[in-house]
């Protein structure tokens, strides 16, 4: 039985992939594949590898994010419109839905193999106790940083 | 342990890497080390052919693990005597070559790739299995190509060799094929392993095999319609065009089929098409050579001529008949081409019209290129008389090989003849002294062996033997003829003694209209380079309109791809 | 009856899909460069979704380590690629840079 872990994440990840390759302004773009990337790296964290979690996240969400915010300044305001036409949205939408139709005609093809203990929830979040207070702070802190990112995202400028 | 039978290919390509550190002593040593090197490997030839009889053990060394591929070698008498021919022949050129190349400049590159190129063919001749012999055919062929190219800043010379590489490129794309369909169907590359469960394949994947090897055989061999790069092949050095145009390289073709003889013999068709191949290159070699002016090109074309006469022996049954022309043809035409190299060298040019009369200034030369002409037309008792009449009393009980190998036979003495009385007759002015010895020594040393070549033949007990009784009456008879027409003719035509013939030989309309078809070589060049223009431009262009050099379409094809890929899993074809 | 890792590889996929055809049609080169972003998360996660069934993920964290390093560098050229086109060629539109096909 998959975890509803497992399926959460994942829809959260493909939705922000998404989000951040259809927006129409550079930042909007940038800003949810902020989110994207934070997502994997929680998935990285909880399911028993806190090193690449962590890794994943400080290069991507933190130096790519800060080059890709530079070189956007460097180009200029002007060029940074983007969009997706309405053709080639569903193109794109028609190739993911088949990688997702195609993985799951392999998959209930395949037989049930391999035992994987079911993560549960609770146990999931255990590596909080097990951390350096520390590393603890450093999660905290790109929480809350994120947080009032998406605050400042879902206010506008009077 | 059979040391000598590695040793014989493995020491001139060992060899290869010293040449330039020889060079960077001096320049002027390589050939010297070239000559020693050959030298003791046609000393190896020899000796293989003397420790033969004691039943040398065959071993093998693990090569290819992964294909079962094994380092062999096979000692037999086939490899044994070609073996002491090539590097013993060799060793003659080599050191003609030393006095030839006197005034190039890229001595380290030539003589590297010289003896690359006798470490190959003596691999290719003694290989064991048919993989070492496809990667010694491919050794051979792209030193071929490069000792074309030999004298780079020449246009002419460059385009040579990329035509002759890619002309035979086409013989090996075919004789891969054959070597990958060979492992399938026999599970090893091991020529005893393949010839041991011949019976037990079914006869249409032999078929398909030995038209495979055949057509790779064609091109490497210069036979119709792979031969348009031999002629021009000939802007090569003399030396190279001595030892692979005519000797060495165009023989691995028929050895090749000789070695392959078990596979020829399950299939009538086959043997039936290698007859004909044979008959058509004959006779088309030896009427252009009949219209060339150019010296090296008559002698090219007149080897496309003689490969295919061993192609009519390999057809009618004979593989030891072919393997002893190609000895005898490998002696005379060597030794036309070191003529007609120190010929070229002092008048400084290739044109027999504006040669003549070099017969009192050039003595040994002209002894050379007249004992190499009448063993060319088969005068008895020269070396190839022998060879060339028992190809011909095979070919009596077959009306059409028959015909068409004495009107061939014909030409031959005429072109021979022809060139023979352009060159070194009649009266012209060319300034002319004789070359130095280096290069008259192995010119009569071949002249000796041309002579004397016919104990060969008797004394060896390596192949099944020549047999002179079997020479009947009439093929000699009909050779004999043919000999007496052709030079009649050819002198009747351009002696200076018979003025009025002469004259109505140069302006007759048939003749005019004939020499201008055989000049082109029936448009063999012609037709390819339309093939190329009409076929392959527009697809080219037509391909190339693909890449349009915008980044999104590029990508959308490898994403189309992808997406190919995953449908096919899905649906489970892979 | 489809486990983690399945998923976790099912995801993988498309985001690999989505990353390479929003390559096809993005009209601004660093919408490339983020596309390119999202291809390198669905291998990182495949690539780490294969160390799931196994108790010791080792080897699927190493790997993930050095692909995400190596995409990260990847990603770092290919924007000073980008900065150097805007800055010679006045736009960032990939279908109008195309002075290597004529």
């Amino acid at each position: 039985m998959p975890s509803e872990f497992a399926l959460l994440s994942s829809m959260i990840l493909v939705a922000t992939a998404a989000g951040g390759l259809f927006a129409k302004r550079m930042s909007v773009s940038l800003i949810f594949l902020f989110y994207s990337s934070v997502t994997l790296g929680i998935i990285f964290t909880l399911y028993g590898s806190v090193l690449v979690g962590l890794l994943h996240i400080i290069t991507f969400a933190g130096a790519i994010s800060v080059m890709l915010l530079t070189s956007m300044l460097m180009i200029g305001e002007s060029n940074l419109d983007i969009g997706v036409r309405k053709l080639e949205g569903l193109v794109v939408g028609a190739v993911a839905a088949l990688g997702a139709a195609a993985s799951y005609i392999v998959f209930a093809r395949l037989p049930s193999s391999g035992t994987q203990e079911a993560l549960q929830p609770f146990s999931l979040l255990q590596f909080i106790w097990q951390f350096r207070p520390w590393d603890l702070l450093i999660l905290i802190m790109i929480f809350a940083s994120s947080m009032i990112a998406v605050a400042n995202l879902f206010s506008r400028e009077p | 342990m059979n040391t000598v039978s590695f040793l014989v290919w493995l020491l001139p390509l060992f060899s290869v890497p010293l040449v330039p550190l020889v060079g960077y002593v001096r320049e002027s040593w390589t050939k010297w080390f070239a000559v020693l090197v050959s030298g003791l490997t046609a000393l190896l030839g020899l000796y293989q052919i003397q420790v033969f009889g004691t039943a040398l053990s065959e071993s093998a060394a693990t090569w290819v693990p992964f294909l079962n591929v094994l380092l062999e070698v096979k000692v037999d008498g086939l490899s044994v005597i070609l073996s002491a021919f090539v590097s013993c022949l060799s060793f003659v050129i080599i050191l003609y070559s030393a006095g030839y190349m006197k005034h190039d400049k890229a001595h380290v590159r030539f003589y590297s790739l010289i003896l690359l190129f006798v470490g190959g063919m003596l691999g290719l001749v003694m290989a064991g299995n048919i993989v070492q012999l496809y990667f010694f055919w491919e050794i051979v062929g792209i030193c071929s190509a490069l000792l074309i190219a030999h004298e780079g800043e020449r246009p002419e010379a460059r385009q040579a060799g990329f035509k002759a590489f890619i002309v035979t490129r086409f013989g090996d794309a075919s004789l891969l094929i054959a070597v990958i369909l060979i492992l399938i169907t026999f599970h090893t590359g091991s020529l005893d392993g393949m010839f041991s469960s011949l019976s037990q394949v079914p006869s249409a994947t032999t078929l398909l095999i030995g038209a495979l090897i055949l057509v790779g055989a064609m091109a490497k061999s210069a036979q119709v319609p792979f031969h348009v790069w031999l002629p021009d092949a000939m802007e090569g050095p003399t030396p190279v065009s001595a030892l692979i145009h005519a000797a060495t390289m165009v023989n691995a073709g028929v050895y090749l089929v000789a070695r392959m003889f078990p596979v020829f013999q399950t299939s009538s068709v086959l043997l039936t098409a290698v007859l004909g191949v044979g008959l058509a290159s004959m006779v088309l070699g030896a009427l252009c050579a009949s219209t060339s002016e150019d010296l090296k090109k008559i002698l090219a074309y007149s080897t496309i001529s003689q490969l295919g006469l061993m192609f009519v022996g390999l057809g009618l049954g004979s593989w030891s008949s072919a393997i002893y022309h190609l000895i005898s043809q490998g002696l005379f035409k060597a030794l036309a081409f070191m003529a007609a190299g120190s010929v070229i060298t002092v008048v400084g040019t290739r044109d027999i019209e504006s040669m003549g009369g070099l017969r009192r200034k050039m003595r040994y030369t002209y002894v050379a290129f007249l004992f190499a002409s009448l063993a060319m037309v088969g005068l008895p008792p020269l070396v190839g008389f022998w060879t060339k009449d028992q190809i011909l009393g095979l070919a009596s009980g077959n009306l059409v090989a028959f015909s068409l190998v004495a009107l061939a036979s014909v030409a031959t003495a005429f072109y021979s003849f022809r060139a023979l009385i352009k060159v070194f007759h009649g009266s012209g002015g060319v300034e002319a002294r004789e070359s130095p010895p280096v290069m008259t020594v192995p010119m009569m040393l071949l002249v000796v062996s041309v002579i004397g070549g016919v104990v060969i033949f008797i004394n060896q007990s390596l192949i099944p033997t020549l047999s002179i009784s079997e020479l009947t009456f009439y093929p000699v008879l009909a050779s004999m003829c043919a000999l007496a027409t052709g030079l009649g003719i050819a002198y009747v035509a351009f002696s200076s003694r018979v003025e009025a013939t002469r004259a109505w030989f140069q302006s007759s309309g048939f003749l005019v209209q004939s020499r201008r078809v055989l000049l082109e070589a029936f448009g063999f060049d012609r037709f390819y380079i339309f093939l190329y223009r009409s076929l392959f431009r527009p697809l080219i262009r037509g391909l190339s309109e693909i890449q349009t050099g915008v980044l999104g379409s590029n990508i959308g094809l490898l994403l189309a791809t992808l997406v190919l890929l995953i449908v096919l899993i899905a649906t489970g074809v892979i | 009856m489809i486990t983690d890792q399945q998923i976790f590889l099912a995801t993988a996929t498309v985001m690999v899909l989505l990353g390479i055809s929003s390559m096809v049609y993005s009209r601004n080169l660093v919408k490339t460069v983020m596309s390119f972003q999202v291809v390198v998360f669905g291998a990182n996660l495949a690539l780490f979704s294969s160390g799931l069934t196994t108790s010791s993920n080792l080897i699927s964290d190493s790997l993930v380590l050095f692909s995400i390093v190596v995409g990260a560098s990847v990603e770092a050229v290919g924007l000073a690629i980008v900065v150097t086109v805007h800055r010679k060629y006045g736009t960032l539109n990939p279908m109008e840079i195309r002075r290597l096909r004529h």
